[in-house]
């Protein structure tokens, strides 16, 4: 803002004026909304007839590629919707096939069976992450991993209580897998849009930016973000990591509970 | 349910005249479903489901009508209900009808019968013809002299004359006359006696008063009913009659809304009061509900895991009940492979690995062939002998209540009858078998 004033002044006076802006393409689609904003802006002056040049240059990403970008956002989407499915899925073709009421029937506590169950496809999730990471995120589409991969591997596990939270809780409402399907869509997608997946955060209105404080793929996002992008250490990317534990804990508690009733 | 009947003349392109709205009425009043029209389908039982789609099949007055197993599943009465339906239209509109069943009670009653055994006819001719030709081999059940000769529940048959007292058969005896015919041999069941030697109690199951809403509907009304040690208990009753939902609330899987349930000689409060419990009891749901995608020793292997059995007992016993039960060619196929009969005495495997010493079957003998379920009759029978276990049995098929120490019957969610096969025989002396006695108890009532 400082700068920006400094610049007006300069060109009230009838001097050089110049201005220099800083964006932080991390954030890519805020970075480019900003970027095309301040062209118009800018471009309206050049109109007049003064004397004005402008110059941008890129540090980050030179080529403004939006596919690097766009693979794992839109790859964390789908890891949400995987896990909410699939655990959803485990639960209702149990109750579909008639085989749910010989589970209820073991002599086998019903927390493991429901933490056995939902755990068993966390870790398929799991394997698909790793192996599309490396094959399309990472090799076909040459994101850059500026972080450890370990910091996100446990992110993506934390989160993955998250999802396996909302799964658990469309399985105890549904009677089908049909139903699995329409409810997780209609659960799923305000959850993506308000994650900042599709559309900046800070672009959102006030009362949208409020809510997407509990969207656990917010926290997520942001998190993987970081440590694709910035490289962030993990020390600190404690805030995206608080965020998914907490709101992925209570999802998938509430999910137990609501499952748990039924057993 | 009546906008399935306005669909079926729509997509018909049947003109709504007045004609069609005085023969709509007479197939409703027929179906005795005049007072249903506004209730959702979803929301009949199986047996006005079934009168439903086949008056839905005749508002065009079809000609040719083909039906495949219309009564599968449905009990006596509304079976009963749906062939005066069939016979009226075929008697008024001339309608060649051309039906499959699973029921020879059924088949007897139509003008001219094929019967079918893996793929091929075995024999066609009337009722009369047929069975005609199966007296010459049916006698009172006699031990077998020879390989030639089979001896199910109530019958043996024999290719070879026995010297025995005749039987008047019924059409079932076709299917085991043509097995021995071809000499398939039809595997002998065995039971071993149980490892385990826990005493079971005189009384194994006690509820007084059990009932069960949902929503207004009362599933099961104030149910007295009471399972001894080693007996076997028939539980009949039409569609939503309450049988599954007795045994549901039996098993915990519905909850109780009122009444007394004892279990092996401990009253049920609460969840934790089943638990230990649950080692001791051995379920059939009516799906047989395995997983698909395991083969079946891996679904066996699975059941003995939650069962905590150590991994040696669960093959000795795996292995063990393949060969006793006749299932062991097909171990290693998928359920969704293998015919109903296997899947049904694999799944009664499943329920016994464990050694349980009570066992509730809801409706195990559904859609399955005459031969498979007098194999599987012989084998509660065994399982009764050998092991002293005691069975809850829910069944559509009145034949088999006669295999039944005692039968239970229910008739929304009313308890009607409780009584041994013999004492109810005795009671109605003019009924020939026990569908008449059901079909009495149901009608007297109502």
């Amino acid at each position: 803002m400082g700068r920006w004033s400094l610049g007006v002044g300069h060109y009230r006076r009838g001097g050089p004026a110049q201005l220099d802006l800083l964006l932080d393409a991390t954030a890519a689609s805020q970075a480019f909304t900003t970027l095309s904003y301040l062209h118009n802006i800018v471009l309206r002056f050049s109109r007049l007839p003064l004397p004005i040049e402008i110059k941008s240059h890129k540090l980050f990403n030179q080529n403004a590629d939006d596919h690097s970008f766009m693979a794992l956002t839109e790859m964390l989407s789908v890891i949400t919707l995987l896990i909410v499915i699939l655990t959803a899925a485990v639960f209702v073709k149990e109750k579909e096939d008639g085989t749910w009421d010989i589970m209820l029937l073991m002599p086998v506590d019903p927390k493991v069976t429901i933490l056995a169950k939902s755990l068993s496809q966390v870790a398929v999730v799991m394997g698909g992450v790793i192996l599309a990471l490396g094959f399309v995120v990472l090799g076909a589409f040459d994101t850059p991993l500026n972080g450890s991969f370990w910091a996100f591997v446990l992110l993506t596990f934390c989160y993955s209580f998250a999802s396996a939270g909302i799964g658990l809780f469309v399985a105890a409402v549904s009677r089908d897998v049909m139903q699995v399907a329409q409810l997780s869509i209609l659960i799923m997608m305000p959850l993506i849009f308000l994650s900042g997946a599709w559309t900046p955060i800070h672009a959102m209105h006030p009362i949208l930016q409020t809510l997407s404080l509990f969207s656990p793929l917010r926290y997520y996002i942001e998190g993987s973000e970081s440590i694709f992008y910035r490289g962030t250490a993990f020390a600190d990317l404690w805030p995206d990591f608080l965020g998914v534990i907490l709101l992925g804990g209570a999802l998938y508690l509430y999910g137990f509970r609501k499952i748990g009733k039924l057993f | 349910m009546g906008e399935h009947l306005d669909f079926f003349a729509d997509i018909r392109r049947l003109r709504k005249d007045g004609a069609f709205r005085d023969y709509r009425r007479k197939l409703l009043r027929m179906a005795g479903l005049e007072r249903f029209t506004d209730r959702p389908a979803g929301k009949l039982s199986g047996g006005m489901m079934q009168k439903l789609s086949l008056i839905c099949t005749l508002l065009h007055h079809p000609k040719l009508l083909i039906l495949d197993e219309p009564t599968t599943g449905v009990d006596p009465l509304s079976r009963l209900e749906l062939w005066e339906i069939l016979d009226g239209i075929r008697r008024g509109e001339g309608t060649v009808a051309l039906v499959s069943t699973a029921y020879m009670q059924e088949a007897a009653r139509m003008d001219r019968i094929l019967l079918f055994d893996e793929g091929e006819i075995i024999a066609t001719g009337t009722s009369r013809e047929l069975l005609l030709d199966a007296a010459a081999h049916t006698y009172e059940p006699v031990p077998c002299p020879s390989h030639r000769c089979i001896r199910t529940g109530h019958y043996t048959y024999s290719l070879d004359p026995l010297d025995a007292p005749r039987k008047a058969p019924t059409l079932e005896a076709l299917f085991f006359i043509n097995a021995l015919r071809k000499n398939k041999a039809i595997p002998q069941i065995e039971v071993t006696p149980r490892e385990n030697a826990e005493p079971i109690p005189e009384i194994v199951m006690e509820a007084r008063g059990l009932t069960k809403r949902f929503g207004d509907f009362v599933a099961d009304d104030h149910i007295d009913m009471e399972l001894r040690g080693g007996e076997i208990l028939g539980l009949l009753g039409a569609n939503g009659a309450g049988k599954t939902t007795f045994m549901k609330m039996l098993l915990g899987l519905y909850p109780i809304d009122e009444g007394e349930l004892t279990l092996l000689g401990r009253p049920i409060r609460s969840a934790r009061d089943r638990r230990e419990l649950k080692s001791r009891i051995g379920y059939v749901s009516r799906h047989f509900a395995l997983y698909k995608d395991l083969t079946v020793r891996e679904n066996l292997l699975y059941f003995t895991n939650m069962h905590r059995l150590p991994l040696s007992t669960a093959q000795e016993r795996i292995a063990r009940y393949a060969d006793e039960l006749g299932f062991a060619p097909y171990i290693d196929a998928l359920p969704t492979d293998l015919p109903l009969g296997i899947n049904q005495r694999f799944s009664l495997a499943a329920a016994l690995l464990h050694e349980p010493v009570v066992l509730f079957l809801d409706e195990p003998t559904s859609g399955v062939d005459a031969i498979a379920r007098n194999q599987f009759w012989q084998l509660l029978e065994l399982l009764k002998e050998r092991w002293g276990i005691s069975i809850l049995i829910t069944t559509h098929y009145m034949s088999e209540a006669e295999f039944c120490d005692r039968v239970v019957l229910l008739k929304e969610g009313k308890k009607i009858a409780d009584d041994t096969v013999e004492n109810l025989h005795r009671r109605f002396p003019e009924a020939e078998s026990f569908e008449e006695i059901f079909l009495r108890f149901y009608r007297e009532d109502g």
